[in-house]
């Protein structure tokens, strides 16, 4: 008698597995700028779901409301999601870290109770559609360049390229002086001050430039989907975030890249296991495995895959 | 607001007492911070002499790291007037009146331990223009020229004070001691006119109480660097210091040489007294 089996119908199939890598690519970008607020500047910021709620939201309705390009909608969007994280920055950003992350999770909500409720702007729970036939255009051309009939590969390259340019630029500005004096913030706001560091200007900037990574994320998750419903900003986007960064070991760039790769890869390969459940219990199943996964590593790694063990015990 | 009218008893009758003030580099008059109910600061007012070492002596509670804090805008004093060579600095933010030329360090070492001791040294040096995101991006070359100066200064400076071999190491896996060795060197990089020590000698052994010294006497001769510092250590502020502030209810009730301070009848009420009866 079999108790469960994995089938390997889906397995196989490449357009699953593109959508999954597209998916993991967005999470990447999204968790840069986690990285760079938590694991650099020490700022625990629970909101980021929010710039990248802005970031696709500006972005449809500047395309759909106010019939810009698409092209020009996108840095305007991410000019929108930054002064956003500047007016939640500018009064926030003085309280103490915990309340300062609670400040960040009560934005998010926000922003999600009025993506909900402005239905002249956002359509509310029914979302809006067709901001992203400029995308679809472009990425049909890619697609027969490469003489490939999957759909998202164009958009699966799109987001790993600028993934991974994001990761190398982060990475070159984190070992620049100005990275130095983020971790020094990190480490010790009252040392950093008595140093001569303006600690309330970085923590800013480093909230802005998360709101930047954000809102890409934000407007590459709506042409993901090609549709835009409140319900996809959740909070859970962003603890699945932190998930990604606990995974991989904050303040590592690989391992934001090997974290998120490995979680969805856990969260949607599971869903091939065949077990003697409903489609629900499953779907929570998925969640139990990950948070399986997240314990036995807090208990035997808690650096996580590629983070640096020092740093984490005499950061402590 | 009777206590803020007390003046510094000991001090008029030193005829230099004009000369002092015109070459202090430090003058706090008249500063007031409450904590609730509690006069922190009760009207403080002393100097601090220019290229002097001043030690800031006072019974548990008298105010003195508060007077610290005030100083140097980590807490908002009510009321007074702090002048830095001449210049305001009530009411500028902690960073600013670093970039002055008055630096601080803590009663607790405040080294970044997750940070190489290298990178704490380098952290600390002014006008560096990779500091600035712009900078990073539009002028490469300007701020790594600079790093090469700030990197050669630090070594330089950790090589003095013995801490070469360690440049690479995290900061905290440095002794208690090298923490402090360290603690002062970063706070040179600042290279400022005026370094105020919150209890440099606590909580280390003597040898390195002793360099410790020596680096302060070495710098005061050198770089004509002013020393204030908070000290418990009864034959370190006799022995060290030119001039001695005594402070007890976040006031200033003695200020001179050790010699003077010691025979006054006020401090040995209030402090010297306590302390023999400790023994």
């Amino acid at each position: 008698m079999t108790l469960s089996s994995i089938s390997f119908s889906a397995f196989g199939q490449a357009e699953f597995w593109i959508g999954v890598g597209v998916l993991a690519g967005i999470y990447g970008i999204f968790v840069l700028g986690l990285q760079l607020n938590v694991g650099f500047t020490g700022i625990i910021n629970f909101g980021q779901v929010g710039f990248m709620s802005i970031g696709a939201y500006a972005m449809a309705i500047l395309v759909l409301k106010a019939h810009w390009s698409f092209w020009l909608s996108l840095p305007a969007a991410t000019a929108v999601a930054v002064a956003t994280g500047l007016l939640i920055g500018l009064p926030s950003l003085r309280l103490r870290a915990d309340y300062f992350a609670i400040a960040t999770i009560a934005f998010a909500e926000i922003i999600r109770y009025v993506a909900e409720n402005a239905r002249g702007l956002t359509n509310g729970n029914i979302g809006l559609l067709g901001f992203d036939s400029s995308w679809v255009s472009v990425s049909n051309s890619i697609q027969g360049w490469l003489s490939t009939s999957e759909i998202q590969l164009p958009l699966l390259l799109v987001t790993w390229g600028l993934f991974g340019v994001l990761t190398v630029v982060m990475r070159r500005v984190q070992g620049t002086p100005w990275g130095r004096v983020l971790r020094a913030v990190r480490e010790d706001e009252d040392a950093a001050r008595a140093l001569g560091k303006n600690v309330f200007s970085y923590k800013l900037q480093s909230l802005a430039i998360a709101a930047t990574l954000g809102s890409l994320a934000g407007y590459l998750l709506a042409l993901d989907l090609a549709f835009l419903s409140p319900d996809q900003f959740d909070p859970s986007v962003t603890f699945t975030g932190y998930a990604v960064l606990i995974l991989g070991g904050l303040a590592s760039y690989v391992g934001i890249a090997a974290g998120t790769a490995i979680l969805w890869v856990l969260l949607e390969g599971t869903r091939f296991i065949n077990l003697p459940l409903s489609a629900e219990q499953i779907a929570a199943l998925r969640f139990v495995i990950v948070g399986a996964v997240l314990i036995g590593l807090m208990a035997f790694r808690p650096q996580g895959l590629f983070g640096k063990r020092e740093e984490m015990v005499l950061g402590g | 607001m009777a206590e803020a009218a007390v003046r510094v008893p000991g001090r008029g009758d030193e005829p230099s007492a004009a000369a002092d003030r015109d070459d202090a580099i430090l003058t706090v008059s008249g500063l007031e911070l409450r904590f609730g109910g509690v006069h922190a600061l009760a009207g403080t007012d002393l100097d601090v002499r220019r290229g002097s070492i001043t030690a800031l002596i006072g019974p548990n509670g008298a105010g003195k790291t508060t007077l610290f804090n005030a100083v140097t805008g980590f807490y908002r004093a009510e009321r007074g007037v702090v002048l830095f060579d001449g210049q305001p600095v009530l009411g500028r933010p902690p960073h600013a009146i670093a970039r002055l030329g008055m630096a601080r360090t803590f009663q607790l070492t405040k080294t970044l331990a997750a940070m190489p001791v290298l990178d704490n040294m380098m952290l600390a040096a002014p006008d560096q223009p990779g500091e600035r995101l712009a900078n990073v991006v539009l002028h490469p070359r300007r701020w790594r020229a600079r790093e090469d100066v700030v990197r050669a200064r630090a070594l330089a400076l950790l090589d003095t004070f013995d801490l070469r071999d360690q440049a690479y190491a995290y900061a905290g896996t440095l002794s208690g001691g090298q923490r402090k060795l360290l603690e002062l060197a970063r706070v040179l990089m600042l290279e400022p006119r005026l370094i105020l020590l919150d209890e440099p000698m606590a909580g280390i052994n003597p040898a390195l109480a002793q360099r410790l010294l020596e680096h302060i006497h070495a710098l005061r001769e050198r770089e004509h660097v002013t020393f204030f510092f908070i000290e418990h250590d009864m034959d370190v502020v006799m022995g060290q210091s030119d001039r001695v502030v005594v402070m007890s209810q976040g006031e200033v009730i003695a200020d001179g040489t050790p010699e003077r301070v010691s025979r006054d009848a006020r401090v040995i009420d209030a402090y010297l007294g306590s302390v023999e009866d400790d023994r």
